[in-house]
């Protein structure tokens, strides 16, 4: 059944990725935008076992090809940007002190305002034409108001997963358990 | 000890074989690019065309809940706006030359032997870059100019496909402009002001490298004058609103509200054969 969270990834992140440049294209606040795609790959890293190395890996370059193929970069940029953001999620949680709850918001909103800062500023590096100095214009209200906007989402989906997907998620892995 | 060697050893070439194959379909994914990216938008434009649609009636529904407090302030410019516009109705009526810039495309197009291809607006990607409907296959080339009915300079194409183009807003950070003041016929002796439009990201832009000797008015009214060779001269650009002059520095700036809307913006046109006399 491995195949299946891939597949769901496909679907999610191409529909995500239409639905930011359209859809969501007309709820833009004061230069900032919504950046689906990235939201849906982070959830989905986050919520992935933490010895588990492969998936985020696969996530990642879903993600990152679908983000770049409705974005004004060459392809590969937001590849590479996902898979080395995957890889310091799941490095940063392994390293996290081992809770009940091993996915609580303090953990989640930290680590997404910076790997969405993060991406946010490499990815500007590689706009028309690409150059290392591009970063410094990303550095304006639009900037921060852009992580405000994409965090309140974020944290909300992030709700919705852990409140209906996650724990149905648990359950089904809990029925397995005792059946067998 | 010896063990902790042995593991390190066989990850290091793992993770050295990964990147370069990494850095390979990077490589071979970029070759095949524009292929792959007109290939998604043809199979993505009807559910993208209907989801902007959508996004569109949504926003509209939503925008006076959401611009609430915006209410008070925007009755206030709408009356000041209305002043101005009743004015200048009696300047245009009074002197002909003066509605040079407002004028209808299509009737330029003729007169200035245009030709232009009609597009619709198919999505935003964020930075103020959007995407159209036609492509190279429709005789779109880069860097040709994007306006709309009203002659309102919305952009350059930068980026084109076999059937869809992207078009770089004049409000994209990396976007810069040559631009002059319309003449206005109040002066009794009109001087063209010339200056730069950038973009500032998220659909504004601003006025740059004006000398501080020259007089800039707040309403002045700011139009292409074709010295980058890109745009045709007195198309509309935007409307001065606020001047930031200090006498140290040597240009001043001034804030500019676009004329260009995308949300309202239902079908564009890029001007084909524009060629700059030498």
């Amino acid at each position: 059944m491995t195949w299946v969270k891939p597949f769901i990834a496909i679907i999610l992140f191409y529909f995500s990725a239409v639905l930011q440049n359209s859809f969501f294209a007309h709820f833009v606040f004061l230069g900032a935008s919504l950046n689906l795609v990235f939201i849906f790959f982070f959830l989905f890293v986050f919520f992935e076992k933490q010895a588990e190395y492969f998936l985020p890996f696969l996530y990642a370059i879903i993600g990152g090809f679908f983000s770049d193929v409705f974005s004004p970069v060459s392809l590969g940029i937001s590849i590479i940007l996902f898979i080395i953001i995957a890889f310091l999620i799941k490095k940063i949680q392994s390293l996290l002190k081992e809770e009940k709850d091993n996915y609580p918001l303090i953990y989640f909103s930290p680590l997404f305002l910076l790997s969405f800062a993060s991406y946010s500023l490499l990815f500007q590096a590689f706009l028309f034409p690409p150059t290392f100095q591009n970063i410094t214009l990303r550095f304006d209200w639009s900037f921060i108001i852009e992580i405000i906007y994409n965090s309140l989402f974020a944290i909300l989906i992030f709700y919705i997963y852990k409140r209906y997907i996650k724990l149905n998620d648990d359950n089904r892995q809990l029925n397995l358990f005792f059946n067998k | 000890m010896n063990v902790f060697l042995s593991k390190r050893n066989t990850v290091f070439p793992k993770i050295l074989v990964g990147v370069i194959i990494l850095i390979l379909i990077v490589f071979s994914l970029n070759n095949f690019s524009p292929q792959i990216k007109n290939y998604f938008y043809i199979f993505s434009y009807p559910a993208q065309k209907t989801f902007f649609t959508a996004g569109e009636s949504v926003s509209g529904i939503l925008s006076p809940f959401l611009n609430i407090f915006n209410l008070a302030n925007e009755n206030e410019n709408l009356k000041k706006e209305n002043q101005n516009l009743l004015s200048q109705i009696s300047l245009l009526a009074s002197d002909k030359k003066e509605n040079r810039a407002f004028f209808d495309f299509s009737a330029t197009c003729e007169d200035k032997n245009f030709t232009a291809v009609m597009v619709s607006i198919i999505g935003l990607d964020g930075q103020d870059v959007i995407s159209i409907d036609k492509g190279s296959s429709d005789g779109i080339l880069e860097n040709m100019p994007v306006v709309n009915q009203q002659g309102i300079v919305f952009g350059k194409i930068f980026e084109v496909y076999k059937n869809f183009s992207k078009v770089m807003l004049i409000s994209n950070k990396n976007s810069v402009i040559d631009v002059k003041t319309q003449k206005n016929g109040e002066d009794l002796l009109p001087v063209e002001i010339n200056g730069a439009v950038k973009g500032n990201g998220g659909f504004s832009i601003f006025l740059d490298l004006v000398p501080v000797d020259q007089e800039l008015k707040e309403g002045d009214i700011l139009v292409t004058s074709s010295l980058e060779k890109i745009f045709p001269k007195d198309l509309l650009v935007g409307k001065i609103t606020r001047i930031e002059k200090n006498d140290q520095k040597p240009f001043q700036q001034a804030q500019v509200e676009p004329f260009f809307e995308v949300k309202n913006a239902d079908n564009l046109f890029v001007i084909t054969n524009y060629k700059q006399e030498e």
